[in-house]
C-alpha cells in the first residue's frame, strides 16, 4: 500500500486546527482573567514564543529521514526508548483527546442541546472522530484544509458584523496590569501553542518533508493570529471586566450582532464552523493516540486499536469529570504540567537524544542506498 | 455473490440507523412553546415577581381586532409567578401554563423602580448564565409595577413587547435623549471603572389602562406607553432620575447623539420673540481629561452640524452674520445642556459619562489613587465645554415666513 501523502498547506491546516479550537475557548478568559485589558499583550508574547517553539519542533522533525515517529525514535534512541516515548505520547494524545471531547460536549450542552444527555453527545463525537480516522490521515488533512478555508472566511465577516461594537480604546491603558500578571497570562497561550508538537506524528506523512519548517511556522503564526483576534475582540467589545464572567466570550461577541431586525442570533454560524474545527482537532489527537499505541506496542491491526481506544475514551471522558467546572479547572490549571511535559520537556529530551546520537543517524543514512 | 449479500446487509443496517438519527432527542414542537415577547421584574418585599407577556400565535395570525365570526382575541396574555430567586419564579410557570416559556424572542425586560432601587445583580446573572435569554434584550425601568406595563396594548404594533423595543430604538435613533441599553451594556457599565449606568424610563401616560381590545374601537386610546426620564444606577442600584434635558446632556457627553432637535429662542428686528428649531444630524463629542497641578478637569469638545427645520422670527437667512448668530446660540444651548447634565451627575454621585474610563486610560498611575474613591474625585472635577455648531442647510426656504409677512406689512 502506498504511504499516504499530505501537502504543506494541509499540514498548516492540521497544525492550526490542532491548536486553536480549544485555545480560542480558554485563552481569552485565561489571559483577560490575569492581565485584564492587557490580555492581548500576553497573546502577542505567547505568539513570539510559539514561533520559537514551532521552529524548534520543525528543526527536530527535519532530522527524521522519513520514518514514522516511533520507528524513527527507535532507530535513533534504541528500542526501549522508542517504545517508552511512543507509549507516553499515546497516553498524552489519549488524555488530550478526552479533554477536547469533554470541552466540546460541555459547550454543546451549555449552548445548544441542554437537555440531551452528555453521554450521547460524547458517543457521537468520538464516533465521528473514529470514523474519520478509519479513512486515514489524508481524509483528516483534506477536511482540515477545507475547514481552515471556512475559518478564513468567517473571521473577517465576524469582525465586519461586530465593527460598530468594537472600541479599541478599551484596550487602553497599555501595561496597566503590570509585568507579573501579563507574564502569568502568557502561560496558557504558550502551552496551547506548544501543541505544534503534533508535527512529530504528521511530518512523516508530508509530501515534501523538508517544508516542515514552513508549515510549522505558518501554522503557529496562523493560530496566534486567531487567538489575538478573539482576545482583542472580546476586550474591545465588552471591556475586560464582563469577559471575566463569560465562559465563551468568542460566541458572546458574535451573539450581540443585530443588523436591523432581520439579522440576529448569527452566532450559530460561528459555532458551526468552530464545531468543524473541533472535529478536526479531535480526529488529529485520536489519530495521534492510535498511531503511537499501534507502533509502540507493535500491534498489527490499527482498526482494532482505534475501536478499543474509542471505547475507552468514551468511558474516560464521562467518568473523569463528573462536573463541568472540574474540566474548567483542569484546562486552565491542571493541564499546565501535563502540556509542559509532553509538548516541551519530552520534545526537548528527544532533541538532546538526537544530538547525542547524531553520528548514529548519519551512519545509518549513509548506509541507506 | 458474497459481496452482494454484504452490500445488501450494509444497506439494511444503514437504513435502520436512519430511524435513530432523526436529530430529535428532546425535541420541542413549536406548539409546546410559550413565546415571550416581554418580561417584567417586580419585587414584593420578599420574593421576585416575574411577569411574562406571552404571544398567542393564532390571535396574531388572525390580526388584532379582526373578529370574523367570533369575538376578537388578545394577541398576548400576561401572567406572573413568584419565587425566592428569579429562576425559581420562572420554574413556577410550569404549574400554570400549558406551554414551556421560551425567551429567545424576548425583546424587552422591564424592571420596576422598586427592583431597580433594591439592586438587580441576580437578573444580570440570569442573562449571562443561561443560553436561552439574550443579552441583547433592552432594559427599561418603570415607576409602577412592571406587570402593569406588560398588560398595556400598543398603538400600531400588535405585539407590545416588540413595540416597546421599537420605541426605544426609534428614540435612540431620532431624538437621542434616551439610549437603548441592552443587558450586556448594563453589565459593562456597572462593572466599568465608574460602576455607574443608565436605563430609560417607560411609563403609562393616562389614568386608565389600555388592556382590553375594546379600547381600539375608538380613535384615541385611554393610555399610552411612553418613554420618560433617565434612571441613574450606581453599584447595581438605582439612585435617582435625570430629566430629559439632562438625559440629552448625558447622550452628548457619551458621544451617542445620532440625531436630535434643539430649539433656541430668537428675537427679530421688530422685537418679536420666537423660536428657531434645528435638527442636529451629526454630532461628535470628545471628552478629554486634563491634569493641571495635580487637579483633574475635563474638556468636552462638541462638533455638531444640522439643519434649520423651523423659524419663527423675521430674519433674512441670507445674511451670514444672522446665520453665525444662530449657530452660536445652538452652541450655547448645547453647552448649557452638557453642563446641566454634568452638574446633576456630580450631585447624584454617579459618573454616567464615561469620565472614569477616560481618566483611567490617560492617567493610569493617578487612577490607582482616584479609583479608591472616584465619586469624590468626580464630584469636584470641573467640566469645560467647547461647542461648535454648523448649519449645513436652511431647508427649502431661505427666508422665514415671518420675514415675508413682516415685509408685506411694511410695504
Amino acid at each position: 500500500m502506498m504511504k499516504p501523502e499530505i501537502s504543506t498547506l494541509q499540514t498548516v491546516a492540521i497544525v492550526i486546527n490542532a491548536i486553536t479550537p480549544t485555545a480560542v475557548l480558554s485563552v481569552p478568559s485565561a489571559t483577560i482573567g490575569f492581565a485584564s485589558n492587557d490580555g492581548w499583550i500576553s497573546v502577542l508574547i505567547a505568539a513570539a514564543a510559539g514561533v520559537i517553539i514551532a521552529i524548534a519542533m520543525a528543526a527536530i522533525c527535519r532530522g527524521n529521514p522519513g520514518l514514522l515517529f516511533v520507528e524513527w525514535i527507535e532507530s535513533r534512541l534504541g528500542k526501549t526508548a522508542g517504545i517508552l516515548i511512543g507509549f507516553l505520547f499515546g497516553v498524552y494524545y489519549f488524555n488530550a483527546f478526552c479533554m477536547i471531547v469533554r470541552q466540546f460536549a460541555n459547550f454543546i450542552a451549555d449552548m445548544v442541546l441542554d437537555e440531551t444527555p452528555i453521554v450521547m453527545l460524547i458517543i457521537v463525537m468520538v464516533a465521528v472522530s473514529a470514523f474519520s480516522i478509519a479513512h486515514g490521515i489524508e481524509a483528516i488533512a483534506r477536511s482540515a484544509a477545507l475547514v481552515l478555508l471556512m475559518v478564513i472566511i468567517v473571521i473577517p465577516i465576524s469582525i465586519g458584523l461586530n465593527f460598530d461594537d468594537i472600541n479599541l480604546k478599551r484596550l487602553l491603558p497599555f501595561f496597566d496590569a503590570g509585568a507579573a500578571r501579563i507574564g502569568l497570562a502568557t502561560i496558557s497561550p504558550i502551552l496551547w501553542m506548544s501543541e505544534v508538537s503534533i508535527l512529530f506524528i504528521v511530518q512523516p506523512y508530508m509530501k515534501y518533508p523538508k517544508s516542515v519548517m514552513r508549515a510549522s511556522v505558518i501554522g503557529s503564526v496562523g493560530s496566534s493570529v486567531q487567538l489575538l483576534v478573539v482576545t482583542v475582540m472580546s476586550v474591545s467589545i465588552f471591556g475586560a471586566e464582563v469577559v471575566r464572567m463569560m465562559s465563551y466570550p468568542l460566541f458572546n461577541t458574535v451573539g450581540i450582532v443585530e443588523v436591523g431586525e432581520f439579522l440576529e442570533r448569527i452566532e450559530i454560524f460561528t459555532v458551526s464552523v468552530w464545531g468543524m474545527t473541533m472535529y478536526v482537532k479531535m480526529a488529529v489527537f485520536l489519530f495521534g493516540s492510535v498511531h503511537c499505541f499501534t507502533h509502540a506496542l507493535r500491534l498489527k491491526s490499527s482498526t482494532h486499536v482505534l475501536f478499543g481506544i474509542s471505547m475507552l475514551a468514551i468511558v474516560t471522558t464521562i467518568v473523569t469529570w463528573p462536573r463541568n467546572t472540574e474540566l474548567g479547572q483542569f484546562v486552565i490549571v491542571d493541564s499546565v504540567p501535563f502540556l509542559t511535559l509532553f509538548n516541551l520537556i519530552i520534545p526537548a529530551c528527544i532533541a538532546i537524544g538526537l544530538l547525542v546520537t547524531r553520528g548514529k543517524g548519519a551512519e545509518k543514512e549513509a548506509q541507506t542506498p | 455473490m458474497k459481496s452482494t449479500i454484504r452490500s445488501a446487509m450494509m444497506a439494511v443496517v444503514l437504513l435502520s440507523l436512519c430511524i435513530m438519527t432523526t436529530g430529535c432527542w428532546n425535541r420541542i414542537e413549536l406548539n409546546e412553546l410559550a413565546i415571550t415577547s416581554a418580561t417584567g421584574v417586580d419585587w414584593d418585599g420578599h420574593n421576585w415577581v416575574m411577569s411574562y407577556q406571552v404571544l398567542i400565535p393564532s390571535a396574531i395570525s388572525a390580526g388584532i381586532g379582526t373578529s370574523g365570526s367570533g369575538t376578537p382575541q388578545s394577541p398576548v396574555i400576561v401572567y406572573s409567578t413568584k419565587g425566592k430567586s428569579i429562576r425559581e419564579a420562572m420554574m413556577h410557570s410550569f404549574s400554570e401554563s400549558p406551554r414551556k416559556l421560551f425567551y429567545a424572542h424576548n425583546r424587552v425586560v422591564i424592571i420596576s423602580e422598586e427592583v431597580a432601587r433594591r439592586g438587580f445583580n441576580e437578573l444580570l446573572d440570569v442573562y449571562f448564565r443561561n443560553s436561552g435569554p439574550r443579552e441583547t434584550v433592552s432594559m427599561l425601568v418603570t415607576p409602577g409595577t412592571a406587570r402593569r406595563v406588560l398588560e398595556q396594548f400598543m398603538q400600531l404594533q400588535i405585539i407590545p413587547g416588540e413595540g416597546m423595543k421599537d420605541i426605544i430604538l426609534s428614540e435612540a435613533r431620532n431624538s437621542s435623549i434616551l439610549p437603548n441599553i441592552p443587558v450586556y451594556q448594563m453589565g459593562m457599565n456597572l462593572t466599568g471603572d465608574a460602576k455607574s449606568g443608565v436605563l430609560p424610563e417607560i411609563y403609562i401616560s393616562g389614568k386608565e389602562d389600555t388592556s382590553t381590545l375594546d379600547s381600539f374601537t375608538h380613535t384615541t386610546i385611554p393610555s399610552k406607553l411612553k418613554l420618560g426620564r433617565l434612571a441613574i444606577m450606581h453599584n447595581d442600584r438605582m439612585i435617582g432620575w435625570m430629566n430629559r434635558r439632562q438625559s440629552l446632556g448625558v447622550s452628548f457627553l457619551r458621544g451617542e447623539v445620532k440625531q436630535t432637535t434643539i430649539v433656541t429662542p430668537c428675537t427679530d428686528e421688530q422685537g418679536h420673540r420666537g423660536f428657531d428649531t434645528f435638527v442636529i444630524q451629526h454630532s461628535s463629542t470628545r471628552l478629554k481629561p486634563k491634569l493641571t497641578g495635580g487637579k483633574l478637569s475635563y474638556t468636552a469638545k462638541v462638533d455638531a452640524s444640522g439643519v434649520l427645520t423651523e423659524s419663527d422670527c423675521a430674519q433674512n437667512l441670507y445674511k451670514p452674520d444672522i446665520t453665525k448668530k444662530m449657530e452660536s446660540k445652538v452652541a450655547q444651548q448645547i453647552q448649557q445642556i452638557l453642563k446641566g447634565a454634568w452638574k446633576q451627575g456630580q450631585q447624584m454621585g454617579a459618573d454616567v459619562f464615561g469620565a472614569a474610563e477616560k481618566a483611567h486610560r490617560k492617567y493610569p498611575k493617578a487612577w490607582k489613587q482616584w479609583s479608591k474613591d472616584w465619586n469624590s474625585v468626580f464630584a469636584e472635577t470641573p467640566l469645560e465645554v467647547q461647542a461648535q455648531f454648523r448649519i449645513t442647510r436652511m431647508g427649502l426656504s431661505n427666508k422665514s415666513f415671518q420675514y415675508l409677512t413682516e415685509k408685506d406689512k411694511k410695504g
